[in-house]
């Protein structure tokens, strides 16, 4: 069995697409096992993943250590991680 | 190769007529899904709703999000990206987006109203997301110790302006005018801005970098002299277009681009419907889109069962 996946969501308050894209990984975590976080891109660990992986736009979705997804993720796409 | 996925609707545009239609052919229980840049369309850019019914008074997005979680909670599912191309294939139709996915669809409802204006040159699309934006209260945060250009005169360039200020070390306001249409008291702001320097009858010609966002070229539209800035990000605050063009021989347009809808949201096209802003409709209130959007549903949904040999309904009474 693969390891289990670690999916990162660098948000901002006043981003209109970051509600969703949040609201879609959890929805996810109830389909599929993974370890799951939410960053304020304010926060100092936000602004260190924004350096890190020179995050331009939110939502940005960081998944094992890569930037995965730029904006609001496709929902099949996301889904496709899992089943890899 | 990987299976298309067929929707008995797909509605392009997640703003009030959009999100309407949604609830509409959900109840009705056709696979639907969304296509849109956004959910909430030009609400989003609404302060306070007055004249919907209902709430006395709403800010534009909250209201849009009522509408948002209602469709969610009735199934419909949401994929963001911008449709682009719209094909006939097999009695379906074929709807692209442009970051290369693709849905059958049996019946498309046309409901995105205008979207972001870009400036139409190489490489724009390509760095949306990675160095070009359009939404600065999004973005505005991940710009600390950056240098950024905002391209506009207006009051959503103001004050993406004057947000931008207060996370970057450098913005460049460039307009291509001599004076600002934004109200005074956003200007005063920005003028108060040490970190704000403005650039008039200028204009971006060019966009820098080739894998990677890396600036862009200003040009004086007066002298005509290029200048290479190298910037971090570029915010576009340019306004709203009706982008037509890509539906055209889907349907009938009049003189200002809108597409031309009977009184049951049809097109010259069976099987696809408009609805909201994109519309000649006269009124382009969200309660008029929301309307619209539930007519465009029900068509859709008569549309389908009359495809399938059923008698369609012809009104709720009947």
């Amino acid at each position: 069995m693969s390891a289990r996946k670690k999916v990162q969501v660098v948000y901002t308050k006043t981003c209109k697409y970051c509600g969703p894209t949040k609201e879609m990984w959890r929805d996810l975590q109830k389909v599929y096992e993974f370890e799951y976080e939410e960053i304020d891109a304010q926060s100092s660990k936000g602004q260190e993943l924004v350096q890190k992986f020179s995050i331009m736009t939110v939502p940005t979705t960081i998944i094992d250590g890569k930037v995965q997804f730029v904006g609001m993720p496709n929902k099949n796409k996301a889904e496709q991680i899992f089943e890899e | 190769m990987e299976k298309i996925k067929t929707y008995d609707v797909v509605i392009v545009g997640g703003g009030a007529a959009g999100l309407t239609a949604a609830i509409y052919t959900r109840r009705k229980l056709l696979s639907t899904l969304i296509v849109s840049l956004d959910i909430g369309g030009q609400n989003l850019l609404t302060e306070l709703v007055e004249n919907y019914p209902g709430y006395k008074e709403k800010s534009g997005p909250k209201l849009m999000q009522i509408f948002y979680e209602q469709a969610l909670s009735f199934g419909a599912e949401v994929v963001f990206g911008q449709a682009n191309k719209v094909e006939k294939t097999k009695g379906m139709f074929k709807i692209s987006l442009s970051n290369g996915e693709q849905y059958l669809a049996k019946s498309i409802i046309l409901a995105y109203g205008k979207v972001p204006r870009k400036l139409g040159i190489p490489n724009e699309d390509k760095f949306i997301g990675r160095g070009i934006s359009t939404c600065a209260t999004c973005d505005a945060p991940v710009m600390r110790k950056k240098n950024v250009a905002v391209l506009g005169g207006g009051n959503s360039a103001l004050e993406a302006a004057e947000l931008l200020s207060r996370f970057a070390t450098k913005v460049y306001l460039i307009h291509r005018r001599d004076e600002f249409r934004g109200d005074p008291i956003t200007l005063s702001k920005v003028k108060k801005a040490k970190n704000i320097e403005m650039i008039l009858n200028s204009t971006v010609s060019e966009i820098l970098g080739k894998e990677k966002f890396e600036g862009i070229v200003v040009e004086n539209l007066a002298t005509k002299k290029k200048t290479k800035m190298k910037v971090d990000a570029m915010f576009l605050e340019i306004g709203y277009i009706l982008d037509t063009e890509w539906v055209k021989s889907f349907v009938e347009r009049n003189e200002a681009g809108e597409i031309k809808t009977s009184k049951f949201g049809e097109t010259k096209t069976e099987g696809i419907f408009a609805a909201g802003d994109v519309t000649d409709g006269p009124y382009k209130q969200t309660i008029t889109a929301a309307g619209e959007g539930a007519i465009a549903g029900l068509s859709a949904y008569n549309w389908l069962i009359k495809k399938e040999g059923k008698t369609a309904v012809k009104s709720d009474w009947s």
